[in-house]
């Protein structure tokens, strides 16, 4: 996703210090934060497609000519009558919206859903690498740490 | 550690967090670009999958005004030129930034070093 941390990076985990190896986890938390939050966005856009689809399936031939109510805010409405059941008019974005028959719409919308659905595969796959590579991190932190003790202990009861 | 040296870190150190307030900032209107250039592009993409006859309406406020499509299009084309020119821009001062913010912390490295050094002597 972000271009910041693509730079080819061969240096060894171990030779770090601890302090620095903390950094590095900090920033391993984050990037994978980020990226489990637009996972669910991901996915929260994906359900308000498949409800647009349901919603448009509702609309059967039956439904011609009845009354419907019209919200004109969140708290009123006024009746009116369903004159149109053959196109629906879709939001693509940017403020455009666009008139189209009831079969493209859902073309639309699916289209829409496997895109989303490609870039949540991407991020996951991301979430899954950051993943591992945390683990690996903490291994090696916990390896430096138990060193260091060692090396404490050793010095104090070299000192005795 | 004297009072001359003092300052003067003080004051590297101050800079320093200048450059990286002003590296986020720059960092997140990227982002927001970076999502109008995606939408931008999505609407574009579907301009060009309908045929000519379409109707297109553009939301003025709460109303639907029905446009032209060529219009339509030529209108998201001309935003995703100027924000592609855009992203270029700031991607060029992010760069230069990043390049600042590396001195700088060199610099305060150094001046960390040359005060600890005395302070040890």
């Amino acid at each position: 996703m972000s271009t910041a941390d693509a730079k080819p990076q061969t240096i060894n985990l171990e030779d770090l210090p601890l302090p620095q190896l903390h950094k590095i986890k900090a920033q391993l938390e984050e990037e994978m934060d980020g990226l489990t939050t637009a996972f669910s966005h991901m996915k929260q856009a994906q359900a308000t497609f498949r409800e647009c689809t349901n919603c448009i399936d509702a609309l059967t031939p039956d439904c011609q000519d009845k009354t419907i109510l019209v919200p004109l805010t969140s708290s009123l409405y006024v009746p009116g009558k369903l004159s149109n059941i053959d196109s629906v008019v879709i939001d693509i974005g940017t403020g455009y919206y666009v008139e189209k028959p009831k079969a493209d719409a859902v073309t639309y919308y699916n289209s829409k859903m496997d895109y989303v659905q490609a870039n949540a595969k991407a991020i996951q796959d991301t979430v899954e690498q950051k993943q591992a590579s945390y683990r690996g991190l903490l291994e090696i932190m916990q390896y430096k740490i138990t060193q260091q003790q060692q090396a404490t202990a050793e010095k104090a009861s070299a000192s005795k | 550690m004297s009072e001359q040296q003092r300052k003067r870190l003080e004051s590297e150190t101050m800079a320093l967090q200048k450059l990286q307030k002003e590296y986020s900032t720059l960092v997140a209107s990227r982002q927001k670009l970076d999502s109008q250039l995606q939408e931008n592009t999505l609407v574009s993409n579907e301009f060009k999958l309908l045929n000519d006859g379409a109707r297109v309406y553009k939301m003025i406020g709460p109303v639907l005004v029905p446009q032209d499509k060529a219009e339509a299009t030529a209108n998201v084309d001309k935003r995703l030129e100027y924000i592609t020119d855009e992203l270029g821009r700031i991607e060029k001062r992010i760069a230069q930034q990043a390049k600042e913010q590396e001195e700088k912390s060199v610099e305060i490295f150094k001046l960390q070093m040359d005060i600890q050094g005395i302070s040890k002597a």
